[in-house]
């Protein structure tokens, strides 16, 4: 089967080991967290420069198992791995994610009569060095 | 390549991504990687790369990609060498960059 370059669903979500799998994952969102610096100077009216100095990455969960998340106690500080599945299932198709260095920072449960229970964990990353990404890519 | 050791590590200018969108440009980077690294998949290998605020030549980003998740391109803090250099870089085909692990035992996230 040809791959669609398309992803849908998530699996083998695990934290903060390779071992420990968390549950009922609805969405999970990466974010790089660079922050752009801009410069201007003499007669610019608008930034002629712009850098990344420094980056911020993060990452959500959301789960249909709040209770979980709300078992991780913040400042808790492990691996996050993540499988964005290829959307027809295809070999070769899967994305796998993996924030070192993850801290857990904060969970939120919510839970409206008649509808699910659903949490949300929130998570920051360092560098081991300062200078390497902590989130890599790489083919399940 | 020929039969020199094989690259602990390699720095890809981001110029060598292709494709429209962001999976296909993950896969072209894990192309190329996986060749000049010679990640051996059959025996469970995997390369894993992630994006640098470094340039490449061309001026482009340069990608590092190793074969472990948690690799750095310097010794993490904590090590005796902290912040000193990991590898022995060397020039590569088409802007690359090789890296040699200069301590081979101290490899992070392998297993």
């Amino acid at each position: 089967m040809s791959m669609t370059n398309l992803q849908a669903n998530w699996d083998a979500v695990k934290f903060p080991d390779n071992v420990t799998v968390l549950t009922k994952i609805q969405d999970v969102t990466f974010r790089k967290g660079g922050q752009v610096s801009l410069y201007a100077a003499d007669l610019d009216r608008i930034a002629s420069v712009a850098q990344v100095f420094m980056s911020a990455p993060t990452a959500r969960l959301q789960s249909g198992n709040p209770a979980q998340f709300m078992g991780i106690a913040p400042g808790t500080t492990g691996t996050l791995l993540a499988t964005h599945k290829d959307a027809k299932l295809a070999t070769g198709g899967d994305i796998l994610y993996t924030l070192a260095n993850a801290i857990f920072e904060d969970a939120q449960t919510n839970g409206p009569h008649g509808s699910w229970g659903a949490g949300t964990a929130d998570f920051k990353a360092v560098s081991s060095d300062g200078v390497t990404h902590p989130l890599t890519f790489t083919r399940a | 390549m020929g039969a020199a050791a094989r690259p602990d590590a390699v720095l890809i200018p981001s110029s060598y991504k292709r494709g429209s969108n962001s999976r296909q440009k993950i896969h072209s980077i894990l192309d190329v990687a996986d060749e000049v690294l010679r990640t051996d998949k059959a025996a469970g290998e995997r390369t894993y790369y992630r994006n640098t605020e470094f340039r490449a030549a061309d001026g482009s980003h340069y990608n590092l990609a190793t074969r472990g998740p948690l690799c750095t391109m310097l010794h993490p803090t904590g090590h005796p060498r902290e912040k000193t250099p990991r590898y022995r870089w060397e020039d590569g085909e088409g802007g690359m960059r090789l890296g040699y692990l200069l301590e081979p035992e101290y490899i992070i996230g392998q297993s």
